[in-house]
């Protein structure tokens, strides 16, 4: 037990000031009337140093693409006579892209449906803006977005049913995938896709997909909406 | 099977996940000490035990739509060696656990808990429980096993039950309005401590432990309550750090009111107001506003004001139907949660400290001579005093997230300059400075 003699009180434990006034202390210190374990502090997590670097590399990427493109001759050997290309404007777009679909996910590693939910929808729009400012040429609408759609469906399930997850985990996201897939008949009917194959196996899985909720499921699809939506 | 319970977050609960941080993590620990090392078996036993009694302590946060809501979940909490800093994040919105934590270390109990599940006195009430159990088993020759605690009748139902709801009516929305100049009203920019803060955003706690008869006489001595006597020995140490422009800001010091004692409800979870109590100290260089009297005076005005069960009463449905607002319910949580955490940011700028009184602890007298004290501290932006008494140890517990002790010299030095014995302890020799 040791005394401060400016502050008039005892002080347990093995301080070596006072607490209070970081004055000295008279008396004998006991480690056993500590109350509190030392913590020492938290190390660095290596995720962490690990996207520094990643960070960094980026802006140095980005920035020599741009240094490089200015640098070197515009344009290629094979039409002079088309204008400058901007290259750099790519990549820059590219490492955007990369990033915002990595920060989407970020903190969450966890919780598989939802990145898988996530992805899709960030993964979706970018590869359409992607279509849309080179030319519009469909591919988007043709493959990527049915088939990402398709196997988001067909992963849920296949994820849910091998790790045996709680229905509340994934029915939500099952959920609105699938009715959104049932928009793929729409780009068939429409003639919006060329090629109607991704685009007609999407619609029938997300039929199917909503049947198996309906059916099998309907009980706690509804209690969960009711969870999720209560005023 | 699906059959998981669920339950909406009550009206004091609402603010607290949108406002939690790293460096508020609204966690409050409640301790219990013991003269015997504590024995991590028989404790695990008793948590077990307790929780069959108290389901609620189950449930993890989700969002919905609209509103966050609790689920019920089948996650076993198991007991371990305190291994983190003291009230550390509990909850996270990406992950699910449990929103309280029981850890032991040497002779100490260790609960601590999420703010939104629980107030500090609905807590005691599962952390006595647990105690309760734990002895029982422990001490199973000594102690008579017909031991039974004083107020164990509530059903588990009754005990999760939301106790705001149970008191809002709606014909009673119309609430009297709020006398202006009450200090319960906005008080613009606070007076705050500043200065450097404890790497990690660590909490410092240093606790001290007094004789509460002592204390008691001396407040009396006075003619105020405990809370006021020490209300006012706070407010006079944060002035002592005070330089002449500061005191241009007013002193508030926030402090809960259990509302189960004006209310009455077995419940557990959240139940409780805030009253601030304010003291101008601007004019302290000409005339005494500044001195122990004449603050004491200002204190016991402001309580016996403020504290008025009709008050209260008033405050209570003036919160509760901005929550069943039509208007407000059907905004998407998404941009709930920014003017949530304006709301929780602005009442923050206005408190300079606070200081909760969770009264005295009982335990059954079988169990007394095995418990040496109960203690509580929480989680704050700046200093925060939480005082509870167990027998005749009242332990006062200072945390604070900054560096700097001085309102802690000042506030202990008052009461060990009244002749009053006290002993100090705490972590933050410990926390690398």
């Amino acid at each position: 037990m040791l005394y401060c003699h400016k502050c008039k009180v005892t002080v347990l434990g093995t301080p070596r000031r006072c607490p209070l006034c970081q004055g000295d202390l008279k008396g004998g210190a006991a480690d056993e009337e500590n109350v509190f374990p030392v913590i020492p502090p938290l190390p660095a997590s290596l995720k962490r140093r690990l996207l520094t670097f990643i960070a960094f590399g980026t802006i140095a990427v980005a920035v020599i693409s741009v240094a490089l493109n200015f640098a070197l001759p515009f344009g290629n050997s094979t039409n002079a006579d088309s204008g400058p290309v901007f290259w750099s404007f790519f990549v820059i777009a590219g490492l955007a892209s990369l990033w915002l679909s990595f920060l989407v996910i970020n903190n969450q590693w966890w919780n598989i449906p939802k990145i898988i939910f996530l992805q899709l929808f960030v993964i979706s729009i970018l590869v359409l803006l992607w279509d849309f400012f080179t030319g519009f040429r469909r591919w988007s609408l043709d493959f990527v977005i049915p088939i990402l759609f398709s196997c988001s469906m067909i992963a849920l399930a296949v994820f849910a049913n091998v790790r045996k997850l709680k229905v509340q985990d994934y029915i939500m996201f099952l959920g609105i995938i699938s009715v959104i897939s049932i928009f793929s008949l729409l780009l068939i009917i429409f003639h919006v896709v060329t090629i109607i194959y991704p685009a007609m196996i999407c619609f029938t899985l997300s039929i199917i997909s909503l049947a198996f909720l309906w059916l099998f499921e309907g009980k706690s699809l509804g209690e969960e909406l009711r969870r999720r939506m209560h005023l | 099977m699906y059959a998981v319970k669920w339950s909406r977050l009550d009206n004091a609960a609402k603010i607290f996940p949108p406002s939690t941080s790293k460096t508020d993590t609204k966690v409050f620990r409640f301790s219990c000490e013991l003269y015997a090392a504590v024995d991590a078996e028989t404790l695990q036993y008793a948590l077990n035990t307790a929780l069959e009694q108290f389901p609620f302590y189950r449930m993890i946060i989700r969002r919905g739509f609209f509103w966050y809501y609790f689920e019920k979940s089948d996650i076993q909490p198991v007991v371990r060696e305190e291994y983190k800093p003291p009230c550390a994040p509990l909850y996270d919105v990406n992950r699910k656990n449990l929103l309280f934590e029981i850890t032991w270390y040497r002779k100490r109990i260790n609960l601590e808990i999420y703010h939104a599940l629980s107030d500090g006195v609905g807590a005691l009430q599962f952390l006595r429980t647990i105690v309760y159990y734990y002895l029982l088993r422990k001490h199973a020759g000594e102690i008579d096993e017909n031991t039974r605690m004083d107020d164990n009748n509530a059903s588990d139902e009754q005990r999760s039950r939301d106790a705001f709801d149970t008191y809002y009516a709606r014909d009673k929305g119309k609430a009297h309005k709020l006398p202006k100049g009450a200090s319960d009203t906005n008080v613009s920019g606070a007076y705050h401590v500043r200065g450097e803060r404890f790497p990690e955003s660590r909490l410092g706690v240093i606790e001290g432990h007094v004789s509460a008869a002592a204390v008691l006489q001396k407040a009396h001595e006075y003619h105020a309550t405990l809370s006021e006597f020490l209300t006012t020995v706070l407010f006079c140490s944060l002035s002592e750090g005070m330089t002449i422009r500061d005191r241009e800001r007013p002193v508030t010091i926030t402090i809960p009111v259990d509302l189960r004692k004006y209310f009455s409800t077995p419940s557990t979870r959240n139940f409780f107001s805030v009253i601030n109590v304010t003291h101008d100290f601007s004019a302290a260089g000409s005339s005494n506003q500044g001195s122990f009297d004449a603050v004491l005076t200002g204190v016991k005005a402001a309580f016996k004001a403020l504290l008025k069960p009709e008050k209260l009463h008033d405050r209570l449905i003036q919160l509760l139907s901005l929550e069943h607002a039509f208007a407000i319910k059907v905004v998407p949580l998404f941009f709930k949660v920014p003017v949530l955490r304006n709301a929780a940011w602005k009442a923050e700028k206005e408190q300079s400290a606070g200081l909760s009184n969770i009264g005295k602890i009982t335990m059954p007298e079988a169990m007394v001579p095995y418990i040496r004290l109960f203690n509580i501290f929480s989680s704050t932006r700046g200093p925060h005093i939480c005082l509870c008494s167990f027998e005749d140890t009242l332990v006062i517990s200072f945390a604070s997230p900054l560096v700097s002790s001085d309102v802690q010299r000042s506030f202990f030095r008052t009461l060990s300059n009244c002749a009053l014995e006290v002993e100090i302890v705490s972590n933050t020799a410990d926390l690398g400075v």
